[in-house]
This record gives structure tokens, sequence and C-alpha cells, in this order.
């Protein structure tokens, strides 16, 4: 077993650095950062003297090399724009981020499991036939239309929610619905086949068989054995809510890590960038390399392999 | 007793005139000094533009909004086009316009009752300077300051090397004069948290491009402002600064570009514009390079070219207003300005003739460059010259790559081009700079001759002088049909309906002049 996690985690240290490798060289070739920061007066020396000054003049393996260095320390560097270190900003942001992305997976678990669980009881019934619906056109829309639309149905016409911004509980609540509503879709799918594949089961008949009430063969035996893959999808979707939530966002003006991370694209604040890209690239690695260590302690046969 | 009677009646009198004057005496003062009320919530799209509330790091856009509100420069730009002393009463430059004599106001404080002295412009100047703080202008300040004179306390010289009468133009927006006392005291990130300065707001709270929340200083030396508090936030996306606009959540916006003609019919907002911003030109790219004959380089060509552009049509149908066809280079708050001066004439049948005498009947291929947020215009320019037989490859890179491609002269044929940037800057030699030096990149092609104007227009100080130089200036560079003039553009912005009088600085892409902002009883 410490052999297994041993080289699992070598992996990930080296998928970190190929990551670092490929943000550091893509968004030093996206553009100069100098030339969006001074004004048009500006002379060559104005912009030769700045880049200059922020090290950009330097060759692009040896600015790479100053920036691993720092980083393995945890100094991500300052951001070029804020004059600020990046991690700060993105701590600054992240809460705002977590809090996102928590509402909106209990939005998708309280809406996606039983939506689909009732599907698969009701198979062939209207609230499967909606149910089916509601999962295709959760999975069709796109996610800024949905935010938009929510803006102009309930904060434009009906004045029942703010349009957007952070403040109270009301401020979370269309946002999160938005960033929910295609993972809610992605899990009424898989609640519902995972439940059909499981009620049709032999010991599910014998438990009928044996008298036993439906809403306990469903609550206690189906829905505990359907449940693994949909553990499964809900934590990495929690991960992708966590990474993904950019659109939302920028359509709810939600102070997140993605709109930090748009704001550092648009004004090439290389720092910022790649310290938001890194930390969630690191989210991701962590997160598969804990459920690879977590399956080889389930099933001995994988670090067997 | 008849003049008992009189003699008290003349008492009584006495008295009455008495206590008219006391009251007048106690009126006058509170309707000076009114309190300020209410409460506004101000957008601004993009970024802040500005480390916390730190006027020397201001990098430009919305940091216009942040600095006019916390700091006060030494001259400061109004709703009507000019500028009025601020922390500066009074201001003389030298002949040869390198050095400029400066007598500070001495009521002008800063928002914890500290005087301001030349000490502190001086130490204000010198900071903007330092290039890690990034200070939009500070490139252009350590070429140009060299040295100061403090006479005394509200009287100081500064030396510059060259002629800088553009010196107020550059630093009205972004510059502010800061308490030298508190920043060394407390450094510079802590400023950039808790910013002291001599503006009309002080600010209470700040989240980095996320919200501000400024409240008005009372007896203020210069204006006390009508609104008591300023929350400015930063919302990115356009569709919702509409619907904030609409919903009535934002009382002061940069309006919509895309969708601002929705506010013309709203119950909740209404439009108010910030007028001569910027002028948008057609550019000959092919002329930075001699050595490679283009068609271009044969005058008839670049005029069927400028005749077959529809401004008009183009202005009215595609920017719904936002600019106007504009023939001088100068706007209308600059001295020399001739408003008569035709915009270039459209004429498709004189573009065709134009071609054929030229030697192209079957037309030419060219490709035509423009800035990401310009592609509609563009667009339709690409349509209108295809009519003539111009036809164009459209070239819209992304913003980063094309000031890239546009510093590098890696554009080729034609150009919507942007600028001059007027900007609001009152100084001709101040807009003009941008496009008449080639200093600069952004001026990609220019004249020996319009640049010697240019610098001999940039050491003038008086407005006589200004008005005839810019004249001559503006006339030499449209004889030279390097660039054709399209239109003046202008900023729209959505203002609320609680909001019963404010007027944008012009030339200002964001809200500025806030402290003059007056809401409904």
């Amino acid at each position: 077993m410490k052999s297994y996690i041993l080289k699992r985690l070598v992996q990930a240290a080296i998928c970190l650095i190929g990551v670092s490798i490929v943000i550091f060289f893509l968004t030093h070739i996206s553009g100069d950062p100098v030339l969006l920061m001074v004004p048009p007066e500006a002379t060559e020396k104005d912009i030769e003297e700045m880049r200059t000054f922020l090290g950009l003049n330097e060759p692009l393996y040896i600015q790479y090399g100053k920036f691993i260095s720092r980083a393995v320390q945890g100094d991500f560097g300052q951001s070029i724009r804020w004059n600020r270190p990046t991690i700060e900003l993105f701590l600054e942001r992240f809460p705002n981020t977590l809090l996102l992305a928590t509402a909106a997976m209990v939005f998708v678990v309280c809406i996606g499991i039983p939506v689909g669980v009732i599907s698969a009881i009701k198979v062939g019934k209207w609230f499967d036939s909606i149910g089916k619906v509601f999962a295709l056109l959760g999975q069709a829309t796109p996610v800024f239309w949905v935010g938009i639309m929510f803006i102009l149905i309930f904060a434009v016409q009906l004045k029942l929610l703010p349009t957007s911004g952070v403040g109270g509980w009301r401020n979370v609540i269309m946002p999160a619905i938005t960033l929910g509503w295609f993972f809610t879709a992605a899990l009424t799918r898989i609640s519902r086949s995972a439940m059909l594949d499981v009620i049709d089961r032999e010991y599910i008949k014998m438990e009928r068989i044996m008298g036993i009430s439906e809403l306990r063969v469903i609550g206690k035996y189906a829905l505990k054995n359907a449940f693994i893959p949909i553990l499964t999808l809900g934590a990495v979707n929690f991960v992708i809510l966590l990474n993904g939530a950019i659109v939302t966002e920028m359509v709810f003006n939600w102070p997140g890590v993605g709109r930090l991370i748009v704001d550092g694209i648009f004004t090439r604040d290389f720092p910022v960038v790649q310290t938001c890209v890194l930390i969630a690239s690191s989210f991701y690695i962590f997160m598969n390399l804990f459920v690879d260590i977590l399956y080889a302690y389930i099933d001995p046969r994988i670090r067997y392999q | 007793m008849f003049k008992k009677s009189k003699g008290k009646l003349r008492f009584i009198l006495l008295l009455g005139i008495l206590f008219c004057f006391f009251c007048l005496l106690l009126v006058v003062p509170c309707q000076a000094q009114k309190a300020p009320k209410g409460k506004i919530v101000v957008v601004t799209a993009g970024t802040f533009g500005i480390t916390g509330g730190d006027c020397h790091t201001a990098s430009g856009g919305s940091a216009l909004t942040f600095v006019s509100l916390i700091h006060d420069p030494l001259v400061i730009s109004r709703p009507d086009g000019r500028l009025h002393p601020a922390v500066a009463k009074s201001w003389k430059f030298s002949e040869d316009a390198k050095s400029l004599r400066i007598t500070i106001d001495d009521r002008a404080k800063f928002q914890d009752g500290a005087s301001i002295t030349a000490e502190d412009v001086k130490f204000s100047i010198e900071r903007a300077m330092r290039q890690e703080l990034k200070y939009v202008y500070g490139g252009d300040l350590r070429q140009k300051i060299d040295r100061f004179k403090i006479l005394d306390d509200h009287n100081m010289i500064i030396y510059f090397k060259e002629s800088y009468a553009t010196f107020f133009d550059l630093h009205c927006q972004y510059f502010g004069v800061v308490p030298k006392a508190y920043v060394e005291k407390v450094g510079d990130a802590e400023y950039a948290k808790r910013p002291i300065g001599a503006g009309p707001f002080r600010m209470l709270d700040f989240k980095q491009d996320v919200y501000a929340e400024f409240e008005a200083v009372d007896n203020h030396y210069r204006q006390t402002p009508n609104v008591k508090r300023v929350r400015v936030l930063c919302v990115p996306e356009e569709a919702t600064i509409l619907a904030m606009l609409k919903s009535g959540e934002a009382d002061v916006s940069t309006a919509p570009v895309s969708t601002f003609m929705e506010l013309r019919y709203d119950p909740n907002a209404r439009l108010v514009w910030s007028k001569f911003q910027s002028l948008d030109s057609l550019a000959f790219y092919d002329l930075a390079f001699p050595d490679v004959r283009t068609p271009f380089f044969d005058v008839r060509v670049r005029r069927a070219a400028s005749y077959a552009i529809n401004r008009k049509a183009i202005c009215e149908k595609v920017l719904h207003g936002a600019a106007q066809e504009w023939g001088d280079i100068l706007a209308p708050y600059h001295p020399g300005v001739d408003p008569n001066i035709p915009p270039p004439a459209y004429d498709p049948k004189k573009a065709e003739a134009l071609l054929k005498e030229a030697g192209y009947p079957n037309g030419i291929d060219t490709t035509l460059a423009a800035f990401p947020t310009h592609r509609l215009k563009a667009q339709a320019m690409a349509s209108d010259l295809a009519k003539v037989g111009i036809r164009t490859k459209l070239i819209v890179p992304e913003a980063g790559i094309y000031f890239r491609q546009l510093r590098e002269k890696a554009f080729r044929g034609l150009g919507h081009h942007m600028g001059p940037w007027w900007a609001g800057k009152t100084h001709p030699g101040a807009a003009l700079q941008s496009t008449m030096s080639s200093k600069t990149y952004w001026s990609y092609v220019t004249t020996p001759e319009a640049e010697a104007e240019q610098t001999k227009l940039e050491s003038l100080t008086e407005e006589k002088d200004l008005a005839v130089q810019a004249r001559k200036l503006s006339k030499i560079y449209r004889d030279s049909e390097i660039r054709y003039m399209l239109w003046a553009n202008h900023i729209p912005f959505g203002v609320s309906k609680r909001v019963k009088q404010w007027e944008p600085n012009p030339g200002w892409i964001n809200p500025g002049s806030l402290d003059l902002l007056q809401l409904v009883d």
C-alpha cells in the first residue's frame, strides 16, 4: 500500500509540474501586459522601462525558473496590476466561490436525486416524462442564458431578488440555481439510471415479496445500493463547481476566483492567472489522488495490479 | 402721549429689523453649507484600475471615478470642459513652459484636517514618479520633471527638463495630492487600504474590483457634495449592468455599449452623454512602409476609400447616435476648433471613378484591422468599401494581441484607427500627442511637419496662441491625407430616475464630478 501511495504521489507531483509549465508558457505567449498598462501617449522608452522593471525582458525559461522556485516556497509572486501578493487576492475571493459552489451543490442534491429516484420509480409515467424533459433542458441550455433569464424575470420584472453581487442569502439564490442547473440535470439522469438498474434486481423483488413497504424498499435497500455512482458523480461535480463558476460569477457579478481569473486574463496579469489555475489544478490532482487511494483501500485488486 | 407711543413704535420696528437680520445670519450659512444626504450606487465596468484608494497606482479606466471621489488634483476638470482651481489656487507657466509656479489654496485640507502644503505637492509628484506604483503617467513625469523649489508653505516652483505645458491636462484626472506625513507613517500598502486625500469623499470600505463605499466630507474646501454616501460597484457583464439600471439598483453607470438604446424608452432610467471622448479615423497602415509600394500610396485610392464610407448611416444605424460625423482633429472643448469643417463626404460614385482613374477599374484587395470592441463599426466600413470595389479581409484580434500588433507595426492595408484620444483633455497638445508624435506607437503613421508643429503646440500655454497653433496643425494634418476623420465618439451613461441632476465631464469614459450630483428630494 505504501509503495502504491508513493507512486501516486510522484505521479501527482509530475502532473503539477507539467501543469505549471503549460500555464506559464500559455499565459506569457498571450500578449504583453505593459501595453495594457501604459496610456496611448506612452513612448517606446516608457514601455521598455516598464518591461525591464517587471522582468519581462528576461528569457522565458529564466522567468519560469524564478516563478517555480518561489512557488515551492509558497510565494506565488505579486500581481502586476495590484502590487499585492497573488495568494492574498486568491484567498480573498475563494470563500465566495466556496459559498456559491456549496449552495449550488445543495440545490443539485436536493433536486437532482429526488427527481431521478421518483422518475425511476414512476418509469414511463407523466412524472418520468417531465423528469426527462427537465434533464434534457438542464443539459442543453447555456448557463449564461439561464442566468440572464433569471435576472430578467426575478429581478427586473418581479423585483423579488437582487440582480447581482454579494450581500445576504437572497443574493445567493439565483447564482446557485444557475450554477447548479446543468449538474442537477446530470445528477437526475444518473440517479434515474442507477435506480432503474437496482430496482430490477432479485433482492429488491425479494424484499417486496416479503411484504416490506414500498417506501422502505426504495429508501433503505434500493437507494443505498444506487448511491455509489451518484456519490462519485456528486464529488467530482463539486470540484467542477468550485473551478467552473466563471460564467456564473461574471453574469451575477459574484466576486469569486472565476472572475479574478477572467480579469487576470484580460489584463495579462500573469502571476494572478498562474496562481489561480495552479491551485485549481491542484484541487483536481489531489481529489483524483484521494479517490485513487480510497479505491485501493476498498478494492485490494487495484493496489496489486 | 403721542411722542411716547411713536418712540415705542420705533423701538419695536428696530427690534423687528434686528430680528430679521439675525434670522438672515442664521439662514444664509445654512443654505451655503447644505448638508449632504442620500445614497447613490455607481457602477463601473471592467476593473477598478487602482490599488485600493491610492491614486498613484491608477492605471486608467474606472480609476477616474475613484480618484475624483477621494483625491483632489492641483487643478480639476469639470462638466463645462474647462480646468478649474483645486489644490492650486493659481498658477503661472514660464514663457517657455519649462517651469511652473503654483500657489496652493490655503483653505485646502486633507480629510484628516491637515492643511495641504507645498511639501505635500512635491512629495505627491515624486511619489507618482516611482515606477513600482505604476501610475499611468509616471513615465511622463520621470521624463520631464527636473526639480522643485519650495518658496514657502503655499508657494512653489516646478522646473521641467523640457516644455511641459500639458502638465495639468495629463495630471488632472488620475493624479491626486496625498499627505506626506500620513503616507510616510503608514506605508504604501496601508495607504492603499486606508487612503486620505483632499477630495470631497472619504473611503470607508473597499474590496478590490468588487465594491467601495464612500462618505461625503462635510465642509469641503472646494465643494461639499450633495450626496452623503456613494457605493461604487465593479460589474463586468453588460447585461447585468443593464438589468441593474432597469431595476433601479444602480443610479449612475457607464451604459452598456451594445444595449444602451433600451434605456431610451425605460421609465426607470435615462441617458446622459459624455461627448467627444475620442475620434475614429480611417488609417492607411501601408504608408508606414514606404519601401513596399501599394495602391494606397496613390492619394486617389485613399480618397476613394474615404468617399466610400457612409459615416452618417454608420453613426445613426450602427452606433445609434453614440457617435457623430466630425471633420476636425480637435474636439469642441479645444481652443482653435472649427465646428464648421465638414466631415469627409460620402460619394460612392466618385470613389469608383477615382479608383478607375488610379488604374484599378476592378478594385483592390486589402485588409482592414480593428479593435475587438469596434468590430461592428469595422464590418459596416468593410461593407461600404466593398460596394466601390475595395474588398477587405477583416482582422479583429483580441485586445492584447491588437496592441502588440499595433506596436510592432504588424498591420497592413487599412485600419479603423482609434485616436486622437481627446479624453476631456483641454490642452490640444495633450489631446493630440498620441496621434501626432512618432514616439508613441499609437500614431503608426505621421508626418515630420505635423510632428514639428505638435512639439510647438505642446509648449504653448496661452489660449490665444494655442488656438492659432492647433488650427494650423489641424489643417496640416487634414491636408496630408494620411488619415481621414470618421466620427467623434460619445459615451452614454445610464442614470436612474432618483437622480435629479448630474452632468458628466466631457470626454470622460467613466463617471466623474459626482460631488455635483443632486438627488430628487
